[in-house]
């Protein structure tokens, strides 16, 4: 394991930022809550006000605002999943395509270890380091709701917002990222493209919410497979939508090492 | 061909006995650049290797289908009785590979590289690791982004050198090293041989090449050309004389094997292949002032192989 060792110690810095920023925002948002709902007269008017597509399109209209979990849902949730996605792209399409980039992968290539052996410790990296992110962000979130809540905590949902829904997502975007990074040796090109994936599908996700007619696109955004409105009000995250998830990652990882094992890799 | 390495003690799979590499009809097409075409090579046990030719000759593309960089168009390849690309594994795991530009993590000291280098072979290299750093006297503290290029090279000797490797596969290994580092890096070739290390020695340099090889196999346009001892590629081949003759009026030599005639005034240069008692039987008679007969420099010897133009040296 001592490539998987070093991808840890490689991340463990960008690791940390990561996550005291994103948890800053998230208790930060989450704090924010009993001033935010202080006056339920004031908070109704505001939603009033909000047109009735927008409400649609962020699952407002069925996710109640006036308890913590519905806000969390909509407010906190959609940082995490969004900006955690892109830290997941950026893992993904860096762990094997910048040490081709860097040259430092005939260093690796020239001791003794197989490239399929190379790849999967390479993605147990990423994995194991989003696992951590989601962990850090995910206990601190249920901390400060916990610190907030007044009322019964509904623990099934909040688990789910805080630590499966997101990791999930994250893993299904870093594996894209990863494949792309590992058949074509350029991680910025992996990247970008990941990174249009993640606010295209994101975009798709708004546009399947908004017009029952585009129901039929919810298979193409993993943002659909973690709906708030799903989790909030029924507590679950649909098994179908969980199952293609998983069979992404382990279907990009085996791809991934494939392709590797027969790649040319110039430096 | 097999049958003129068999003291050797390599056996392939297949229980024949193998030279340290093979290759056979080895062929790298890029897309549609050659890389190398159809190269055919053995290296025995314990000898240095020099592999030499031009930049862009192919040798970068041996070596890297050697370790399994890339994969072969067609032909095939063995290390230490291995196929380069099923046995892979086995192969990085009796080979110490120097590159010719060395590229680290900027981040990491040079212990610390040496250090990750060490964990996959599973032994502990601190000893010779520390030998290694004093012989090249190279700080191991300093970061490698902080490192020169000629430091970089340093370290990558360090890390091909320190697991104590079977075989040794330098790509261009004194480009970046000052004159007086070259040579304590030659001395340091030498004792790995005498240590039994066999050594692939690739490099544009043919002086280097001829301070320290057994052999060498020339390679121009990705095909080799010449296979040969150093000794034989001097010796039998061909000599430079230079006549003084007594007169100007001398007619120049009519024999069989002269090539590069050259007359300036009543001195005559050529190069001479044959049989010599031939050469001095034709003076034989002739009014000479002087008579010299040279070997001729592996410059020249390799320029014979190669167009004048195409050898940078």
């Amino acid at each position: 394991m001592v490539v998987f060792m070093r991808e840890i110690e490689a991340n463990y810095k960008g690791l940390l930022v990561w996550s005291a920023v994103m948890s800053l925002i998230v208790v930060l948002l989450i704090a924010l809550y009993p001033q935010f709902a202080s006056d339920q007269a004031d908070l109704e008017a505001m939603l009033a006000a909000f047109p009735e597509s927008m409400l649609k399109a962020f699952n407002m209209d069925k996710v109640s605002y006036g308890t913590l979990i519905g806000y969390y849902s909509v407010q906190g949730f959609l940082m995490i999943t969004l900006f955690g996605s892109v830290y997941a792209a950026q893992l993904g399409s860096h762990a094997l395509a910048k040490e081709e980039e860097d040259k430092t992968i005939e260093f690796l290539l020239a001791r003794p270890i197989t490239r399929q052996r190379l790849v999967g410790e390479k993605y147990l990296g990423v994995g194991i380091t989003l696992a951590l992110f989601n962990l850090l962000v995910g206990a601190l979130t249920v901390l400060s709701f916990v610190f907030v809540e007044e009322g019964p905590i509904p623990w099934r949902e909040l688990l789910l917002l805080a630590f499966a829904a997101p990791l999930l997502l994250h893993y299904t975007f870093a594996a894209a990222a990863f494949l792309m990074g590992t058949a074509l040796g350029r991680s910025r090109t992996a990247f970008s493209i990941t990174l249009g994936l993640i606010f295209g599908t994101y975009f798709l996700q708004i546009l399947v919410n908004l017009f029952d007619n585009l129901a039929f696109l919810r298979f193409f955004s993993p943002f659909v497979y973690v709906d708030t409105a799903e989790i909030v009000l029924h507590g679950r995250i649909p098994a179908l939508f969980v199952m293609i998830m998983v069979f992404v990652v382990a279907g990009c990882g085996l791809l991934a090492s494939r392709v590797y094992a027969r790649r040319d890799i110039f430096s | 061909m097999l049958l003129e390495f068999q003291s050797l003690p390599y056996l392939s799979h297949r229980g024949d006995v193998v030279a340290v590499i093979i290759t056979d009809g080895l062929t790298k097409y890029y897309g549609e650049q050659r890389g190398i075409e159809n190269l055919t090579l053995q290296m025995n046990e314990g000898e240095i290797l020099g592999f030499i030719g031009p930049n862009g000759a192919g040798k970068s593309t041996t070596i890297r289908l050697l370790l399994n960089f890339v994969f072969p168009t067609a032909g095939e390849a063995s290390v230490l009785g291995y196929d380069v690309v099923e046995d892979a594994l086995e192969i990085r795991r009796r080979v110490g590979y120097l590159p010719s530009e060395c590229h680290y993590y900027p981040e990491m000291t040079g212990e610390m590289l040496l250090e990750y280098a060490e964990r996959f072979y599973r032994k502990d290299c601190s000893k010779r690791r520390q030998e290694l750093a004093e012989l090249l006297d190279l700080d191991l503290s300093k970061r490698t982004g902080e490192l020169s290029f000629g430091n970089r090279k340093k370290l990558g000797i360090i890390q091909a050198m320190q697991h104590c490797p079977e075989l040794l596969i330098l790509d261009e290994p004194t480009g970046g090293l000052d004159p007086l580092m070259q040579e304590v890096f030659l001395d340091m070739v030498r004792e790995e041989k005498e240590l039994g290390v066999s050594v692939f020695f690739s490099s544009h340099i043919l002086s280097e090449v001829q301070k320290i090889s057994d052999r060498v196999a020339i390679i121009k346009e990705g095909t080799l050309i010449k296979m040969e001892s150093i000794k034989g590629l001097l010796s039998d081949q061909f000599k430079r004389v230079t006549i003084e003759w007594g007169n100007d009026k001398t007619n120049d030599l009519k024999l069989a094997g002269l090539t590069e005639q050259d007359r300036q005034g009543n001195i005559s240069t050529f190069i001479f292949r044959g049989d010599i008692r031939d050469l001095v039987a034709a003076l034989g008679g002739l009014e000479l002032l002087d008579l010299r007969i040279e070997e001729p420099s592996l410059e020249e010897v390799f320029l014979h192989y190669y167009d004048h133009t195409e050898v940078v040296l």
